[in-house]
């Protein structure tokens, strides 16, 4: 029996064992007799002395052996599955799942650096609420009370901003707008990167918002400023395509974009274009092709009458592409076949965004690639689960609502507009008009610290989710996403957003209240699901009910897939292409583009220290933003690289540092998206510019997206490169780098022909 | 051998005059002294700062792992190998002007391999393990990696201190015992005690002569040896520009070159300052200076037959290092040290320059700058242009570096000032020895001649005193 | 002793392979052909070994300590020439990428002139670095041709705010300053697979495929496979017999057509890590 002692009684013993086993929790073995002191609720037996490690022993955890728990990567809406290693009730690493059609194993960057917004030092920690102007911490009762107050009542000015959102999330957003008394386009999705225009052309051309593409299967892809490697919607799934596409016989990869990309940059061909342009090349091609009858037999008779009248040479001076490379072009495209024919954001963010991609898609029909390389999906059982994704006009529409007062309360979550939106948009505006903002966050980024309500919430390794991939490798597969630690600050310090949406629901609606938490929702919203998937799990251990067989089964593999309809055939109907005669002048004005990168995304993994210190894949920058100009421009404006550029548009300047770079058109200067920001913890307040800021407010006439790359901006240089430069021993690297291995043969080349030659097929 | 004032010097003047340098210092004295003091200062509160904080603050990085230190390194080492040139080989070789001079030139190494010392080990990432580069034997039977030129180095530097400090101290023997005569107080104790009981007894005399000679003879190759292996710290690595089979003559003729130029400097120092006119004469400064003008161009042409067979190798690395030695970033120390190095010492082929102490005192700092830049020029445009070129970076050393590179100077500076104190700067039983034979010797015939009496005359005493 | 043992094994020891009977040799390849130079390799190797985030700062003075980087090269192939656009004034076949990092080089430079013998051969011809027995000579780094060692330069450790402690992998350490690192071929995972082995009864065989290394895992286009070289069934040696490079040779005597090469193979220093070249279209 254990036997208490007072503190003044301590042998000398007892304390030095305590010393040594100071909050050993209950670590130590407990035996039924002996001379047990009870010190800091530490049972210390003292004859036999079994101790072990300072662990909290969980169930499935055995100190030293490391257990690993599939889930979801929720870095980008891409939904790549990932394999999660704990030991010790930590997660240490997270790895793709290979079973996943999506990622097949694999894990970018910023797949691998969730583990540190997870672990992350800034992570809000305490629900915080306005008072009198000031957000000041409170407790969560009284978050709660104020979550019920604002959220859990009926309110026709109700709206809800996301990020991209898909299955059991969105559903039960969506149940609570409809409880709310608000229809479901309240419900606003903003994000930058996925391609907006592209899925309303996709649509109007193919019936389908996103068809499915068969790299596998190319000859040739010709992508215009689709940067499927690094920033385009799924970039692990497209980069093992590449490598599929890559192999021997060897697809050619030909990149058309005013600033090379990650995908550019690996292309046997970066034609540098003049931004904005993109659409007068494609529709260039078209004509060439249009010569052939079996080209142009495949076109509507008014589509083909707009594409007919072409001057080479006129495209040429437009597009700054030489006449002899859009020959060549078109001799590739009618050569290598199938071929496919992409178009990505900086093709369809210029001011006939929609036109021009329209133009890129026609391409694909003349070539009879719809069918071959573009395939059509299958119906889903499921829509309410599908992922939602949405871009600058659904953000527009939620600022006209806020500012004629349609909207009161705004509910935030996944998405940082005021970090985001163009000073031009007058977004910060509309926002403040709004009398209760509620964000549901990690951390304390832009939109968060302007809000009046803040609910700190779990990170996706902390929480039950279900998503669905932005672009689906595969048809009806949905992710599962569980918890595979418990919560990095404790129960007490963050919450997983589904049950605060559910208790929020519950308190309008009483049917909710069913639910305990959003796990035991999606635990039977899947076992209700059953009979509509394709995958079946029979039970493992004797006495296990089928029930936590399909449980177990499904959490183990991660995903599930639904049985989905036929896949119906995809149309063929491009519009008739309507481009301006030529794009208006900008005189000595050179073209901003904001570029995406593979890291920091869309900014939202700024406050990663891996992502921040992962060089920049092209001008190999960390830590920094930086404006990429060619030898020849900075040459003309005396600029080195680490010089200090002012850039500014009419809408505003930033003051950012030069890199001299051959990877973009000399009309153009480019500046990485990301950095910038104002708020959003330690690694990322202060740290660069945000090229958003200051893009001219410049809309897609067709679809009312913002044309993010149709701004124009002046460059004049600040200050030389001092002793300050933040480069410092980088900027010889980096010159030494613009052309030279120094004969060393670090990298060698040879041509696909010999490639093709010598290396054998796969499987 | 001609007309020698020295002659006419009196045996007591001699012992005089450099006793009295032993004396109440001056004024400017403490100055000097306080300045070295605040530079060496200076330099513990950069490495405690290092010592703390990391080797970063010292701004070395990728690719320059090396910098500085190990450039200070090699100088000081190099510059060790004056006193041993001149106390040494010249002894061997007898060559007896070096009497006047080689005392503190003996000094200067023991203090310049005490300064060289301290550099490998504050270049370590864990100095506070140090003691592992050491050989010893220890429970765990681990030793030191032995093809490891810096454990050679290690090896080298503690033989060649003890060595250096044995050669020194043995060469004060009879002046300690001249000293401890003429001492009072504290002196008179020190003396005493390092004297060990010197008489002046022919025995002792012979006794010395022989241990004096042998280590000479031990010293001269280790010396060679030594920086040889300081040498071999580059020459033993794929470094393209390191890996140089010359490097090890290229190493220690530079070494003797900056020895040389170094002790010129100290020699026109201590003649202004001890007022040693008399026994520093021009004569020998100008046979100083010609011996290290010869050694300059033997530098010279080992240095250019490098370059040389870089060129005609047509190797890729090395070739591309050489080009960026002369064109890059690190230009303006390659040209410096030409001009400083190369072009310099030729000033010294006129008599005019020669015999102009203060001449040879500003040119021989010039030198020793040239010198000192070779060695910088030797670790660093290497690595900046390495094998790898995305790893390509030029770095310049940072205020660490440069503070613990002062405080070596005022470290060596202090020590030396220190000894001149202490210890008699000018060996006065040889400067008497030289003066004898000025005295009875007009030719070199006669000078060994008298040798031979000396010779006999020792031999004699030493018969009579083994027949007592 | 060790000294004993040095005599005992004389003969061994002027062999060109010490370890001429181990049933393990680890090594790579790459192929630049699909390699896109994304970046997922080197934040795996952050997360996997426990690697310091040094900020902007310590990036600048070059303090970086990445095991693995991809470098990025413009230059182009001789007698590449364009249509009507001047060469040179973009890169229109696209950069070069390569990962680099510890090529694991059998006649490996860095070993022989560390003081301590902290970096040693193992029997699985890894270049181990010791880093308890380290003193931070930094000799090794100034020796290696491809510059992938790293020195830690301050103790990074200590400027880990928590709780990304947390995420430390517990399979090795955390390095203190003054001490050497470098890619060890994520040494922990081998040691985990060989003790499986061990286990399942087969110590000397372990299967293709058990060792990942975790860049070869992240990578998207799966570019990098790395196996047992000894092996002959492994991935990994049959990538380095079709491709005819051979460990023993300083010169690879294989067709022009065959792409695998070894980077500085002319150094001689005998790496592990075969680069299979890239690949561009030049009729494009």
């Amino acid at each position: 029996m254990a036997q208490k002692r007072n503190q003044d009684q301590w042998t000398r013993r007892a304390f030095l064992k305590a010393m040594g086993l100071g909050g050993a929790g209950s670590a130590l073995v407990l035996s039924g007799c002996g001379d047990t002191d009870i010190i800091n609720n530490v049972d210390i037996e003292v004859r036999k002395e079994l101790v072990e490690p300072n662990v909290d022993p969980q169930d499935f955890v055995r100190p030293g052996v490391e257990t690993w728990y599939a889930s979801t990567c929720r870095q980008c809406p891409a939904g790549c599955a990932v394999h999660a290693r704990v030991r010790e009730g930590r997660v240490l690493k997270l790895e793709g799942n290979p079973n996943s059609p999506v990622n097949k194993g694999r894990l970018c960057a910023m797949g691998q650096a969730g583990l540190q917004g997870h672990y992350n030092p800034d992570r809000l920690r305490k629900p915080m609420l306005r008072k009198q102007g000031e957000l000041v911490e409170v407790s969560w009762a009284e978050a709660e009370d104020a979550l019920k107050k604002h959220l859990g009542r009926k309110n026709r000015k109700l709206a809800w901003l996301t990020g991209a959102v898909s299955g059991h999330q969105a559903a039960i957003i969506k149940a609570h707008l409809d409880a709310a008394g608000v229809s479901e386009d309240r419900f606003f999705v903003f994000d930058t990167l996925p391609p907006a225009v592209g899925h309303a052309v996709n649509e109007s051309i193919y019936g389908h918002m996103m068809p499915k593409y068969d790299f596998g299967k190319a000859e040739l892809i010709v992508s215009f400023g689709a940067d499927f490697l690094a920033t385009w919607m799924s970039p692990v799934h497209f980069a093992a395509e590449y490598a599929k596409f890559r192999m021997p016989p060897r697809g050619t990869l030909v990149q058309i974009e005013p600033k090379m990309t990650l995908t550019g940059a690996n292309a046997d061909r970066w034609i540098p274009i003049k931004a904005g342009t993109e659409g007068y090349l494609a529709k260039a091609l078209a004509s060439l092709l249009a010569r052939d009858s079996e080209y142009a037999s495949r076109l509507p008779a008014d589509v083909l009458a707009s594409i007919k009248q072409v001057n080479i040479d006129e495209v040429a001076r437009i597009t700054g592409v030489p006449a002899e490379r859009i020959h060549k072009l078109r001799a590739l495209l009618t050569t290598k076949r199938p071929s496919l024919v992409l178009s990505g954001s900086s093709a369809e963010g210029t001011a006939h965004g929609a036109e021009t991609a329209n133009a890129i898609q026609l391409l694909n029909v003349m070539l009879g690639n719809v069918g071959a390389t573009i395939l059509p999906r299958a119906s889903s059982p499921f829509p309410d689960l599908e992922p939602r994704m949405g871009g600058w006009r659904e953000l527009a529409q939620l600022a006209d609502g806020l500012n004629k007062g349609a909207i009161d309360t705004v509910v935030v979550y996944g998405s940082n507009p005021l970090y985001q939106a163009p000073k031009a948009l007058g977004f910060e505006q509309a926002w403040s008009k709004a009398k209760m903002r509620v964000a549901f966050s990690m951390f304390p980024d832009e939109t968060t610290m302007a809000s009046d309500l803040v609910l700190p919430i779990h990170s996706y390794l902390e929480e039950w989710n279900t998503s669905m991939p932005a672009y689906a490798a595969e048809d009806g597969v949905l992710n599962i996403q569980q918890p595979v630690m418990n919560p990095v600050f404790g129960p007490e310090s963050t919450r997983p957003f589904g049950d605060l949406v559910l208790q929020a629901l519950g308190t309008i609606d009483g049917k909710y209240r069913r639910w305990k938490s959003f796990a035991d929702y999606i635990k039977e919203s899947l076992l209700a699901m059953r009979p509509a998937l394709k995958d079946t799990f029979a039970p493992t251990v004797k006495g296990q009910t089928a029930e936590e067989a399909f449980l177990q089964g499904a959490l183990s593999q991660g995903f599930v897939r639904i049985k989905t309809g036929e896949a119906k055939t995809l149309k063929a109907e491009p519009a008739v292409v309507s481009l301006p005669a030529k794009p208006p002048s900008q005189g000595a004005k050179f073209a901003l583009v904001p570029s995406p990168r593979l890291g920091l995304w869309d900014g939202r993994h700024a406050n990663l220290p891996w992502l921040q210190e992962l060089p920049d894949q092209i001008a190999q920058v960390v830590w920094d933003s930086w404006v990429e100009i060619h030898p020849a421009t900075a040459e003309k404006l005396g600029v080195k690289t680490g010089d200090l550029i002012r850039v500014s548009s009419k809408q505003g300047s930033v003051e950012v540092k030069a890199v001299v770079l051959p990877s973009v058109r000399k009309d153009v200067v480019a500046i990485p998206l990301g950095q910038g920001h104002t708020e959003y913890g330690r690694y990322a307040k202060g740290v660069g510019v945000n090229p958003y800021r200051i893009l001219d407010p410049v809309y897609d006439k067709q679809t009312g997206e913002l044309a993010v790359y149709a701004t124009y901006v002046d460059v004049s240089k600040v200050a030389d490169a001092g002793p300050l430069v933040t480069l410092a021993h980088g900027d010889l690297v980096l010159e030494s780098n613009t052309s030279t291995q120094a004969g060393r043969e670090i990298v060698k080349t040879v041509s696909a022909k010999q490639f093709n030659r010598t290396e054998k097929e796969e499987g | 051998m001609s007309n020698y004032s020295m002659k006419d010097i009196e045996w007591a003047k001699i012992n005089k005059d450099v006793l009295k340098s032993l004396e109440s210092p001056r004024k400017s004295f403490w100055v000097v002294l306080g300045v070295c003091l605040v530079l060496v200062l200076i330099g513990v509160a950069a490495e405690a700062y290092q010592y703390q904080e990391g080797l970063g603050v010292a701004l070395m990085n990728r690719p320059h792992f090396w910098q500085l230190y190990i450039s200070n390194f090699v100088f000081w080492i190099g510059m060790s190998h004056s006193g041993t040139l001149l106390s040494a080989i010249l002894l061997l070789t007898k060559a007896d002007w070096r009497k006047p001079i080689y005392r503190f030139a003996e000094a200067m190494t023991l203090f310049s391999i005490l300064t060289a010392a301290i550099f490998p080990v504050i270049h370590l990432g864990r100095v506070w393990d140090m003691y592992w580069v050491l050989p010893y034997p220890n429970q765990r039977t681990i030793w030191p990696n032995f093809r490891s030129p810096l454990l050679w180095d290690a090896a080298a530097i503690t033989t060649y201190a003890t060595s250096s400090a044995l050669f020194l101290y043995i060469g004060m023997i009879p002046d300690l015992a001249i000293c401890r005569d003429n001492a009072k107080g504290w002196r008179k104790k020190l003396y005493s005690a390092l004297s060990m009981g010197w008489m002046g007894r022919a025995r002792e005399w012979i006794a010395f002569r022989k241990t004096y000679v042998l280590m000479a003879c031990f010293l001269v190759p280790l010396a060679v040896s030594v920086h040889s292996i300081v040498a071999s710290d580059f020459a033993m690595s794929i470094m393209p520009d390191w890996h140089i089979t010359s490097f090890p003559p290229y190493f220690v003729a530079g070494a003797l070159y900056s020895g040389c130029a170094a002790i010129i400097t100290l020699f026109v120092l201590l003649r202004h300052v001890f007022r040693f006119e008399e026994y520093m004469t021009t004569e020998i400064m100008d046979k100083t200076a010609k011996l290290t003008f010869a050694i300059a161009m033997v530098w010279n042409y080992l240095n250019l037959s490098e370059y040389a067979s870089i060129w005609y190798s047509n190797d890729m690395f090395e070739k591309e290092v050489l080009i960026e030695k002369f064109t890059g970033p690190y230009a303006p120390i390659v040209w410096g040290m030409l001009l400083c190095a190369t072009v310099a010492p030729f000033a010294m082929a006129f008599k005019k320059v020669r015999h102009n102490m203060w001449a040879m005192f500003w040119l021989s700092l010039v030198l020793q700058l040239g010198m000192w830049l070779e060695r910088f020029q030797i670790v660093s445009p290497p690595l900046a242009s390495n094998h790898e070129p995305w790893t390509w970076a030029v770095v310049w050393p940072g205020l660490v570096q440069l503070s613990i590179t002062l405080a070596s100077f005022g470290w060596f500076t202090m020590l030396f000032l220190i000894f001149c104190k202490i210890f008699p700067s000018v060996s006065m039983y040889e400067v008497k020895e030289m003066v004898f034979h000025r005295r009875h010797a007009s030719s070199r015939a006669e000078l060994q001649d008298l040798d031979k009496v000396k010779e006999e005359m020792i031999k004699t005493e030493e018969g009579l005193h083994h027949g007592a | 002793m060790a000294l004993k043992r040095m005599i005992e094994n004389w003969s061994r020891l002027r062999k060109r392979d010490y370890y001429e009977d181990s049933p393990f040799m680890w090594g790579m390849s790459i192929d630049l052909n699909k390699c896109i130079g994304c970046g997922a390799c080197v934040t795996a190797c952050y997360a996997e070994n426990n690697l310091p985030v040094v900020g902007k700062e310590h990036y600048a003075t070059g303090h970086a300590m990445h095991w693995m980087r991809i470098e990025r090269y413009w230059e182009e192939p001789e007698g590449e020439t364009d249509i009507d656009i001047k060469d040179g004034e973009y890169p229109e076949r696209g950069a070069h990428y390569i990962p680099m990092m510890c090529q694991q080089c059998n006649h490996a430079p860095c070993e022989p002139v560390c003081p301590v013998a902290a970096t040693y051969h193992t029997t699985d011809h890894l270049n181990a670095q010791v880093y308890n027995r380290c003193v931070g000579s930094r000799y090794c780094g100034n020796n290696c041709p491809y510059k992938v060692r790293y020195f830690n330069f301050f103790d990074y450790w200590k400027d880990l705010p928590s709780p990304l402690e947390m995420q430390l992998n517990p399979d090795l350490s955390v390095r203190s300053k003054g001490v050497m690192e470098k890619c060890t071929f994520c040494v922990q995972r081998i040691r985990a697979a060989k003790d499986q082995a061990n286990d399942e009864g087969h110590p000397h065989h372990v299967e293709d495929g058990a060792v990942k290394t975790a860049c070869q895992q992240s990578c998207p286009t799966q570019a990098i496979v790395f196996g047992n070289l000894r092996d002959p069934e492994s991935e990994v040696a049959k990538q380095w017999e079709e491709h005819e490079v051979e460990l023993g040779r300083h010169e690879q005597d294989k067709s022009e057509d065959l792409r695998g090469y070894r980077v500085l193979e002319e150094l001689n220093v005998e790496p592990c890590v075969m680069y299979l070249d890239r690949v561009r279209d030049t009729e494009a």
